[in-house]
């Protein structure tokens, strides 16, 4: 069931009335049981990964949990007698157990992950090594990827290293677990949510708001213009650039990292909005995804702007573990010792921002394009911040910093450097994509542009005059809100306002949407993620 | 002895990174499994790539590339399902009839060009008329694989194998791009047809 | 606004909503008033103010291009209308004639069969024409759900906007001039055409593996059959004389058995085409897929004597009220005759036919 078809709208329809109708005690229940059925129309096969991944975790973080309890009510017990070199030894023990559980889940639910998601992408390595040897090949396994896996497990792992750490005690109930796990609008692109900010608020139980319901539709509303006005429409011209990188050189390639950055923002961004209106509908708040990335004003700042909670979630999850490891810790040592202090404490930190970046890009997807597109990441933040000391003497040479036109050149540079590392993930091909940056230096065929090689595309004048309409609104909106949240700004206003904007953007989601025969239903480019 | 050592790693990392750059840069299909094809290119590009290629085949400067899958074959002529019709009219010449049969309210049109011995419809595309079907008119002409009106059942398993798709009397052999198929009656074969698949099939 | 209650700016909003859309989905519709004229066809039989006829026809382009009720009230005074649609299949004519009965009980349905051998969904335009039309009801959506190909969606239907919005981008002059009001097209279901193109050659038939008509369609045709014997209506099968698609034998062979199992009259007009006095050098305008102005009155006349004297169908040219609606009716046929003549001697072919010359 995709966000933008008949069936989704009919059933979260279905699902707010319910809800509301439900007492607040089982609204849960009914929650839980609308992420299954959701769940269900992508296979049930889909249904059983999903549950083994619950279930997994739902025992070791209950284990984990009594672990923590036996630990406690031990030293109550014991205070008296035991002294503190006995309290650590005890605590140590414990927490040995603890880790062997925490590794064994990890390893379980990762692995489910890692099977599904990279053995074919294992294989297709392992043949082309095996091609140069003139070896054998190995053939591809069927595997679909299960929907959200990528979205669900982390939000399990997030959930059982907090309680592995302490940070709140495991939710005892399996069903409300379950639901924090499987809850629906977001287990197909995030956001990624912790279960300290989440869970509380699923079981909760919630009336009817008019406020939340209003907002929530507002927001569901907006997602949509975004999906289906710009992304679905501009995503024709996207695909008949990158998928002929013979034909579209030069300038076209900037033209398809531009229209794609839109596609992609319109898209992502969009679906989030739906995710979060939905959410807001039923009086729960997801954490917000984006704070308008593309106004950054360098890598680092876009990387904290776009999809917000993945970046918590490695720096949490995976840079934090991996820079106070034993292992960091000794290279971190051994560095110093070889390269001196300058250097050497910078070795532990960029092998873990390497680590990260792989990883954020391997999870994107399972191939070499989204392996390199994370350390080109990586790279750009490094270097960046390694210039700093030069930024630093220019701006104080050069008292800039704070001009607007200076200003611009940021975003601007900011902006077209994450769309040019983007295309990785457009031509989905390492070669092909460098082989495309060099054209785009080297090609020089502006000309073309003005002689109606736009209207070849795919996209008519009508679609151009859609997409510059649908841009400016969506820049518009993305302006309006450095000042603060464009709905309460909107809810200020007299209602005949509000809700002649409610109307006009739903009458223009349905006109002017991409949608229906003669456009492809397009999934959402993060389901596949 | 710690030199060693650290051209040992230095030899590792060099050879990690050689077979990292082996497949990163050499493996077009690393990613096909994951890919939703929303990105992709669709297989229906490839086959309009095919069709450009046969088109520019009557010009002899460049040798025919080999054809594969089922097509005919007429006077040197290649007629195959989904060819651009042009270029196949002008090499065959004027047709000995020539029906137009205009869909019911609409745009379409199914055209019939009749020579001796077979005959075969187009359909229009962006104004561009294709190879919709062929059939055999009589015993004088013959599938390239020997195939005519009037053969048995045995000659047609020995062509072409059994691998063949059977519904009623017709025994159906499809490429992907083209069906062909067979009706047999009383061990005789009555008709020949090569067609696009039932799918993208009107009427 | 500022004081009015909550409940009430919202409900307010959503009337404004829906009449906005309600306006937009009538603009975005196409209106098929000056190209594929076929698409206009199903929504007039609403717009009729006597729905009280003698002969109901239902079918496809065999029965809207060979009949003529102007011919059938003239000769015969037979008043007939006919529920034609371009490649009508047999459950959209099922769910027509079902729709048909609520607003009248004709004394006689005819049928045209060659829409058995299509045992599904060919073309969504198709569904489309034949649907669009009809006003919504159990009945229709009924007809939509036996009709829809793969990839639609049943939403579509009852709203039609969520079909037709990208055409905001091709609106004409035609899109605002018909926004309420449509001309008529039709003369009771019959669309004109006066221009000729002879029968040159027509392709010789295709073997088929099967020449059985799927259960699908059986099934059809006995609900039909059921409906118009539950209703004391006379159901006569047909088959127009046209030539081409070809009418096999083994086909018609099936239709004459169905037709004396149940009781029903079936004629096989091809092979009367002598009797009716067809000739396909001046009766088609496509050389041979459809009767032009000549041959559907020719193939009128014909049916209709037969209608009459099989059905005794009483004729109504002595009730005067009956008489002047007709009167009518005959002078626009005759002008729209006219018309045609007129418009062919100037451009040499019809103008609302035109996007298919272009084609060529």
């Amino acid at each position: 069931m995709l966000f933008t078809s008949y069936n989704f709208i009919l059933f979260l329809l279905a699902l707010f009335v319910l809800y509301y109708i439900t007492p607040k005690k089982y609204q849960w229940l009914l929650l839980l049981a609308a992420g299954f059925f959701f769940y269900s129309f992508s296979g049930w096969d889909n249904v059983a990964y999903i549950t083994v991944t619950i279930a997994a975790t739902y025992f070791t973080a209950v284990k984990i949990g009594q672990l923590y309890e036996k630990q406690e009510s031990y030293l109550r017990e014991n205070k008296a007698s035991l002294t503190r070199e006995e309290k650590k030894a005890y605590k140590e023990k414990i927490k040995a157990y603890q880790k062997k559980y925490l590794l064994l889940c990890l390893f379980f639910d990762l692995g489910i992950l890692a099977v599904l998601k990279y053995t074919n992408f294992m294989i297709s390595n392992i043949n082309s090594v095996s091609r140069l040897f003139n070896g054998r090949e190995i053939s591809f396994l069927d595997i679909a990827l299960p929907m959200g896996i990528s979205f669900y497990t982390f939000q399990a792992v997030g959930y059982l290293v907090d309680v592995y750490r302490g940070k709140y005690p495991p939710e005892k109930n399996i069903g409300k677990f379950a639901l924090f796990v499987s809850f629906f609008p977001q287990l197909i692109q995030g956001p990624i949510s912790r279960f300290d900010d989440l869970g509380k608020q699923l079981y909760s139980g919630h009336s009817f708001d008019f406020r939340n319901v209003s907002f929530g539709i507002e927001r569901i509303l907006w997602g949509f213009f975004k999906k289906l006005v710009i992304a679905d429409r501009i995503l024709v011209g996207v695909k008949t650039i990158t998928q002929d990188p013979e034909t579209y050189q030069g300038i076209y390639v900037l033209i398809g990292m531009i229209f794609y950055a839109v596609q992609l923002y319109a898209d992502f961004t969009g679906g989030i909005d739906i995710t979060i209106g939905i959410a807001e509908v039923l009086g729960i708040k997801l954490k917000e995804n984006f704070e308008r990335p593309f106004f950054s004003k360098s890598t680092a700042e876009y990387w904290r702007r776009w999809h917000i909670t993945m970046g918590t979630w490695f720096r949490d999850y995976v840079f934090y573990p991996v820079s106070i490891s034993n292992v960091m810790m000794k290279v971190s040592k051994f560095s110093r010792e070889k390269f001196g202090e300058k250097i050497g404490k910078r070795v532990p930190v960029y092998l873990s921002s390497i680590i990260v970046w792989f990883a954020t890009g391997i999870w994107h997807g399972a191939s070499w394009n989204f392996v390199v597109w994370g350390l080109l990441n990586c790279l750009v933040i490094v270097v960046s911040q390694e210039f700093e000391p030069f930024y630093a003497w220019f701006h104080n040479k050069f008292n800039v910093r704070d001009k607007f036109l200076f200003r611009v050149f940021q975003v601007g540079r900011t902006f077209l450097l994450m769309s040019a590392i983007r295309m990785l993930d457009v031509y989905r091909n390492v070669r092909v994509t460098f082989q495309m940056y060099g054209s785009l230096l080297t090609k020089w065929n502006i000309g073309e542009v003005f002689n109606g090689a736009l209207m070849k595309l795919g996209l008519d004048k009508s679609d151009y005059i859609v997409l510059v309409f649908g841009i400016i609104i969506m820049i518009t909106v993305s302006l309006a809100q450095r000042s603060g949240s464009v709905r309460e700004k909107l809810y200020a206003r007299p209602d005949i306002i509000r809700y002649a904007a409610y109307v006009g953007l739903f009458v223009s989601i349905i006109v002017f949407g991409a949608y229906g025969i003669g456009y492809d239903s397009n999934q959402f480019i993060y389901n596949q993620f | 002895m710690k030199n060693g050592k650290i051209i040992l790693i230095a030899a590792a990392v060099v050879i990690i990174a050689a077979v990292v750059m082996v497949a990163v840069f050499g493996s077009d299909r690393g990613n096909l499994p994951d890919n939703p094809g929303n990105v992709n290119a669709d297989s229906s590009n490839n086959a309009a790539d095919n069709n450009n290629e046969n088109g520019g085949n009557d010009k002899e400067q460049d040798a025919p590339k080999e054809r594969t899958g089922y097509f005919f074959e007429y006077k040197g002529v290649q007629i195959g399902i989904n060819d651009e019709a042009a270029s196949i009219l002008e090499a065959l010449g004027e047709p000995m009839h020539y029906f137009e049969a205009p869909s019911c309210a609409f745009e379409g049109m199914d055209k019939i060009y009749s020579y001796s011995g077979f005959e075969f419809t187009t359909y229009t595309k962006d104004n561009v008329d294709y190879i919709a079907s062929i059939v055999f008119l009589d015993d004088t002409v013959t599938t390239r694989e020997g195939i005519t009106l009037n053969a048995s059942l045995e000659d047609i398993e020995t062509a072409y194998g059994n691998d063949y798709e059977k519904s009623f009397n017709r025994y159906s052999y499809s490429d992907g791009n083209c069906v062909l198929s067979f009706i047999v009656e009383n061990n005789e074969v009555v008709s020949v047809e090569y067609a696009l698949p039932a799918d993208d099939q009107e009427g | 606004m500022k004081k009015a209650k909550k409940p009430v700016k919202l409900a307010v909003t959503a009337i404004i909503t829906i009449a906005i859309l309600a306006l937009l989905q009538n603009l975005l519709m196409p209106k098929y008033m000056t190209e594929i004229l076929e698409g206009a066809l199903i929504t007039e039989y609403y717009r009729e103010e006597n729905r009280n006829h003698d002969v109901i026809f239902i079918g496809d382009c065999e029965v809207y291009e060979n009949f003529s009720p102007v011919t059938l009230w003239q000769e015969y005074g037979i008043t007939s209308f006919i529920r034609g649609s371009a490649q009508q299949l047999i459950w959209h004519s099922y769910y027509l004639l079902e729709e048909t009965l609520k607003y009248e009980k004709p004394k006689v349905v005819v049928f045209n069969v060659l829409s058995m051998k299509y045992d599904k969904p060919q073309k969504e335009a198709y569904n489309r024409m034949a649907l669009d039309g009809m006003p919504l009801s159990l009945t229709k959506i009924k007809a939509i759900q036996a009709s829809m190909m793969e990839d639609e969606k049943f939403i579509t239907y009852i709203f039609p906007i969520l079909r037709y919005h990208s055409r905001w981008s091709e609106l004409t002059s035609e899109d605002f001039k018909y926004l309420f009001r449509k001309d008529k097209i039709t003369h009771n279901g019959y669309l004109m055409r006066v221009d000729v193109k002879p029968v040159t050659t027509i392709p010789q038939a295709r073997k088929l593996a099967n020449y059985e008509f799927s259960d699908i369609c059986y099934e059809y045709l006995d609900k039909m059959t059921r409906l118009c014997k539950e209703n004391g209506i006379e159901l006569v099968l047909i088959k127009a004389p046209t030539l081409y698609p070809h009418w096999y034998d083994e086909w018609d062979k099936q239709m004459e058995d169905y037709a004396e199992e149940n009781g029903l009259l079936y004629i096989n007009f091809l092979k009367y085409t002598d009797e009716i006095g067809i000739d396909y050098q001046t009766d088609t305008y496509d050389a041979g897929l459809h009767l032009n102005l000549s041959g559907a009155e020719k193939l009128s006349r014909y049916f209709g004597r037969i209608l009459k004297e099989k059905f005794s169908l009483p004729d109504h040219r002595t009730n005067e009220e009956l008489s002047r609606g007709w009167a009518a009716k005959g002078v626009r046929y005759a002008e729209e005759i006219e018309k045609q003549y007129a418009e062919l001697e100037e451009y040499g072919y019809l103008k609302a036919f035109n996007s298919r010359r272009d084609e060529e």
